[in-house]
C-alpha cells in the first residue's frame, strides 16, 4: 500500500468527512467489544480484504535507510481473508462451540490518530488509524494487541462499507494461543 | 536454562507409564524436572526439524530457529551447504545473530565486534594484534557449529549428537508416509513462513494430538461441522473417517492418522478438501499432476493421505491443510508453535496462494481449527497440574487391535485408538531412562 503523501491535495477531507469516519470506526469497534457480528458483517464491502501479516526482525544494513514495514512483511500472515471467509469466521463465534470464544473474552478496542486522505477512487478514502485491542480472557489471562490500521472504506448510499484492512500488528511471537477475535 | 534435578527423579521413571503405555503420569506435562532432564535425553540426542532449504536458496541466505530451547542459525554458506550454529558468540555468548532471516556475508557479534563467515570461521577479530600473540590460533573460535545436519525432502534436520542414527534411519517408514505430502513431484515443495505464537502447553500434548487423536474432532472442532450444515461433501468425509482412517504407530515414536482411500477414489473426502478443491486452478491442477504423484508413490501410497502426523519428538505435519510446525519447548508449561505453509513448487502461483489461504483460514493462532486446539492444549496442561489431580495418571487405553496390514507399514488400526500415543511415549520413556 502507497505510503500517506504530505501534500496539500491529498489531504483535501472536510470536516464532516473526517467526522463521518471517525464515528464509522468507533461503531465498528463497539459492534466487535459488543459481539454484534452480524451487525459487523454488514460494514464489509462484498468484495472485502482483510490482511493481518507476520512481522519481522530485520537489521538495517550500516550506510542504508532504515528498516520500513515493508522489510519487515514476511509473506505468511495471520488472516489473509474475503468477505465469505470473514463471515465463516464470524459464523463460527455464534455457534456455542467456538471453544476458544466460549466464554467469549471481553474485549476492549481503542482506535486513535485517525488520518483521513483521498483514496484511488472517488468515491473511496484511504484511512489510517491506531488499535489498541485490550483483552481479558478466562479467569486472569490479559492480552494486548496493538498495531496500525490501513483501511480503504467505500462511500456508498448506506454509509461506508470497508474495502480494505491491512492491520500491522508489533509484535513478532504471538503470545496466546488465540488471536481469533476481529482487528 | 539448565538447572540441577534431584537425583532421586531417576528412580521414578520408570513408573512413570504402565508397561503397554496405557497409563501415563501427569507428570510428563508439568514437571520441572523432568522438563529438565528431557532437554538432555531427548532434544539433545533427536533429529529436530529447524525450518526448509526453499527458506535459503542461495549463498548466505540464513534465518533464525530453535532447538529445544536454543537459538540457532541455519545458514547456506559459499559451496552450497546448509550449516547450523548456535547463536550464541563463542566470546562472550552474545547472539550474532538478531534477525528473523536475511542475506549476509558475515556474521557480526555486535558486543566486541567478531565476525564470522557464512560457514561459521572465525574471520574478524577487532585489536588483534594488540589483544593476541601473532601465530593465535583462530580456528577454534568459530560459531559452535551443530555436529550433525542432514536433509529429507528440503526438511532441514539438525542433532547435536554426532554419533546419531542417519537422519533416513531415524525417520525409517515415517518417509514412506512424509513421501505422500512432500514427494508428489519431482520440483519437490517450496515454503512459507513462519507463524509464531505461545500456548501454555508442554509440548507433548500437540505431539500426542497429531500423532493420531481422531477423537477429539467431533467436540473440538465442532463449530465448524455447525456453520457447514447439511454439506453433503462434509457429511461423507466425517463417515468415511471411520472407514478409511488408519492410526499407524511407527518404531522410533514416530506415527499419524492416515487415509486410505479406495483405489478407485482420485477425489480424496478429507474434511474441507471440496472447499479447496472448489478453488480457483486447484482442481485443474491437482488432476493434472495426478499421474506425475502415482508414477512416483506408487501403486498403494497413490490412495494414502496424511490427516495429521507427529514425526518424533515435535514436528507435526498436516496433509490437508499444507502446513508442517515445530512445538519448541519454552519451559514445562510452555510451547512456542512455528508453523510454514508447503506447496509443490513447480505449481501455479494462483495455486500456491489459495492453498496458503486455505490453511490460515483454518490453521494458525487465526485458524478456525487451531485456536480451539489451543484453548484444549492450554487446558490440558493446566489440569494436570494440581497436587492431587496429578496423583491420578492419564488413560491412553482405547483401540486395543492394532496389528500388521498387509499393505502400510507400522502397526495399524482404525482412527479411535490411542496405540499411536502409547508409542509415542514408550519411546519418550525408552530415551528418558538412558542416562
Ligand atoms: S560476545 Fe561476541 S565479540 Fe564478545
Ligand atoms: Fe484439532
Amino acid at each position: 500500500m502507497s505510503q500517506a503523501s504530505n501534500s496539500a491535495e491529498s489531504t483535501l477531507i472536510s470536516l464532516e468527512e473526517q467526522r463521518a469516519v471517525e464515528q464509522f470506526l468507533y461503531r465498528e469497534a463497539r459492534m466487535l467489544d459488543d459481539r454484534q457480528y452480524t451487525e459487523w458483517l454488514g460494514l464489509l464491502a462484498d468484495d472485502c480484504t482483510y490482511l493481518v501479516p507476520t512481522r519481522e526482525n530485520v537489521q538495517a544494513v550500516r550506510g542504508k535507510p532504515p528498516v520500513t514495514t515493508e522489510d519487515e512483511l514476511a509473506g505468511l500472515a495471520y488472516y489473509e481473508d474475503d468477505k465469505l471467509t470473514l463471515m465463516a469466521k464470524a459464523l463460527r463465534l455464534g455457534t456455542g462451540t467456538s471453544w476458544s470464544e466460549n466464554p467469549p473474552s471481553r474485549t476492549r478496542r481503542l482506535v486513535s490518530n485517525i488520518e483521513v486522505l483521498r483514496g484511488e477512487a472517488p468515491d473511496e478514502l484511504l484511512v489510517y488509524s491506531n488499535l489498541v485491542l485490550h483483552r481479558s480472557r478466562r479467569t486472569d489471562e490479559v492480552s494486548q494487541f496493538v498495531g496500525q490500521r490501513r483501511d480503504v472504506l467505500r462511500q456508498t448510499e448506506k454509509g461506508f462499507l470497508l474495502v480494505k484492512r491491512v492491520v500491522l500488528l508489533d509484535m513478532n511471537i504471538c503470545d496466546s494461543s488465540h488471536m481469533g477475535n476481529f482487528f | 536454562m539448565g538447572r540441577s534435578v534431584d537425583p532421586s527423579i531417576e528412580e521414578e521413571i520408570p513408573g512413570l507409564l504402565s508397561e503397554d503405555g496405557t497409563w501415563v503420569s501427569r507428570r510428563l506435562f508439568f514437571d520441572a524436572d523432568l522438563y529438565e532432564i528431557e532437554k538432555h535425553r531427548v532434544f539433545a540426542r533427536s533429529w529436530l526439524m529447524v525450518g526448509h532449504e526453499s527458506q535459503i536458496p542461495n549463498p548466505g541466505d540464513f534465518f533464525l530457529s530453535s532447538m529445544g530451547e536454543e537459538s540457532v542459525l541455519v545458514v547456506r554458506d559459499n559451496e552450497g551447504k546448509v550449516r547450523v550454529h548456535l547463536n550464541s558468540c563463542p566470546h562472550r555468548g552474545m547472539p550474532v545473530c538478531r534477525e528473523d532471516r536475511g542475506n549476509t556475508r558475515t556474521f557480526y557479534c555486535v558486543y566486541h565486534g567478531w565476525s564470522f563467515g557464512r560457514d561459521g570461521a572465525l574471520a574478524g577479530l577487532p585489536n588483534q594484534r594488540a589483544s593476541y600473540p601473532k601465530d593465535f590460533d583462530k580456528s577454534n573460535l568459530g560459531l559452535i557449529a551443530v555436529p550433525r545436519v542432514e536433509t529429507y525432502c528440503g526438511l532441514i534436520f539438525a542433532n547435536h549428537d554426532a554419533g546419531a542414527v542417519s537422519l533416513d534411519d531415524y525417520l525409517g517408514d515415517a518417509r514412506w508416509y512424509l513421501d505422500t505430502s512432500l514427494n508428489r513431484r519431482a520440483g519437490g515443495i517450496e515454503v512459507l513462513g513462519v507463524q509464531k505464537w505461545r500456548i501454555g502447553t508442554n509440548w507433548k500434548v500437540p505431539a500426542e494430538n497429531m500423532v493420531g487423536d481422531v477423537a477429539h474432532a467431533s467436540a473440538s472442532h465442532a463449530s465448524i461441522f455447525q456453520i457447514a450444515p447439511g454439506d453433503p461433501t462434509f457429511d461423507l468425509a466425517l463417515k468415511s473417517v471411520l472407514e478409511y482412517g488408519r492410526n499407524v504407530a511407527l518404531p522410533g515414536g514416530h506415527g499419524g492418522t492416515y487415509r486410505v482411500y479406495p483405489k478407485d477414489d482420485t477425489e480424496g473426502r478429507m474434511p474441507g478438501e471440496h472447499v479447496i478443491r472448489e478453488a480457483p486452478g486447484v482442481g485443474e491442477y491437482l488432476a493434472s499432476v495426478q499421474a506425475e504423484a502415482e508414477e512416483r508413490l506408487g501403486e498403494v501410497r497413490k490412495h494414502v493421505k496424511i490427516a495429521t502426523c507427529t514425526t518424533f519428538p515435535n514436528l507435526f505435519l498436516l496433509g490437508s491443510n499444507f502446513t508442517f510446525r515445530v512445538a519448541h519447548p519454552r519451559g514445562p508449561m510452555k510451547s512456542e508453535l512455528w508453523s510454514w505453509v508447503f506447496v509443490d513448487r513447480e505449481a501455479p502461483q494462483e495455486v500456491k496462494d489459495a492453498m496458503r489461504k486455505f490453511y490460515t483460514m483454518t490453521f494458525g493462532p487465526g485458524g478456525m481449527f487451531e485456536q480451539d486446539d489451543g484453548e484444549n492444549w492450554e487446558g490440558v496442561t493446566y489440569g494436570a497440574s494440581g497436587i492431587e489431580a496429578s496423583a491420578h495418571p492419564f488413560h491412553y487405553g482405547a483401540g486395543l487391535d492394532a496389528g500388521p496390514h498387509p499393505e502400510l507399514p507400522g502397526r495399524v488400526s482404525t482412527v479411535y485408538s490411542e496405540h499411536t500415543q502409547r508409542n509415542l511415549y514408550l519411546r519418550w520413556q525408552e530415551l528418558m531412562l538412558q542416562p
